[in-house]
């Protein structure tokens, strides 16, 4: 399986990974960490993205 | 690296390494210049991620070279870096393009960086600006133009991202302020 992870606007997402958008309540103008499952079918998981991106993801590894 | 067949150039950053470092510096500096270098190239990485995040897939919007990339990359992780740090690498890979290219890579940093921002300004529609926190990147710039005319300037700006904050503010405000906003819920 591969994965492919990513940092993209709501109002661009497309297809199954708008749905998921939509499915958490998010604004076009949101950021999401999108991950991408590649098996068979793609599998989308979309994380919004709370304050700047840099400082979100920094806090996100934090152990 | 996608293309576009408008006439007028469009910015692209290029990255040194010394811009990552500074960016993902995750504690803040006490010393009062080493602050504002600080955040700046905060504000000048979540523009970069702001905009990578809503152009088409294959455009881009800031470059660097494998090495630079890889300079930081090593640097940011830990001895035994988690899943998450990991994480972080791969999605800034996805937000700036890293040009792994044989001709490149045999290249030093400062060199790799200098060839790209030379090939993008002389054959493509893209206007390269240099981002680097090194003053004496400026100097090497110049003896690497002067190696082959002694009279030679340097076609293309070298910001800090200090000078390059200002710059995407005047150039991009709508983007800017949203950068700023977030910024402010982050509480920084």
């Amino acid at each position: 399986m591969s994965i492919d992870i990513r940092i993209r606007k709501v109002k661009v997402l497309k297809g199954r990974a708008k749905e998921e958008a939509e499915k958490n309540k998010l604004s076009p103008d949101d950021l999401v960490i999108l991950t991408t499952s590649v098996n068979s079918l793609p599998e989308y998981h979309v994380e919004k993205i709370e304050g700047d991106p840099v400082s979100y993801l920094l806090k996100r590894a934090k152990p | 690296m996608g293309y576009s067949a408008n006439s007028v150039s469009e910015v692209i950053l290029v990255l040194c390494h010394s811009f990552f470092h500074d960016a993902f510096r995750p504690q803040r500096p006490v010393d009062e210049q080493k602050f504002r270098t600080w955040m700046s190239s905060r504000f000048v990485a979540n523009l970069i991620i702001e905009r990578k995040a809503e152009l088409p897939e294959g455009s881009d919007f800031a470059i660097t070279s494998k090495q630079a990339f890889e300079d930081f990359a090593v640097k940011f992780y830990s001895e035994n870096p988690s899943p998450k740090q990991k994480e972080i690498v791969d999605i800034l890979h996805n937000s700036v393009f890293v040009l792994d290219h044989a001709s490149i890579s045999k290249l030093s940093i400062d060199e790799s960086i200098l060839v790209i921002c030379d090939t993008l300004y002389s054959r493509s529609n893209y206007a390269p600006i240099l981002i680097t926190n090194i003053p004496k990147k400026r100097e090497k710039a110049e003896e690497f133009y002067h190696k082959k005319d002694p009279f030679a300037t340097i076609p293309y700006p070298i910001y800090s991202a200090e000078e390059a904050e200002l710059f995407l503010h005047g150039r991009y405000p709508e983007l800017s302020a949203l950068v700023d906003e977030r910024t402010r819920i982050s509480g920084y």
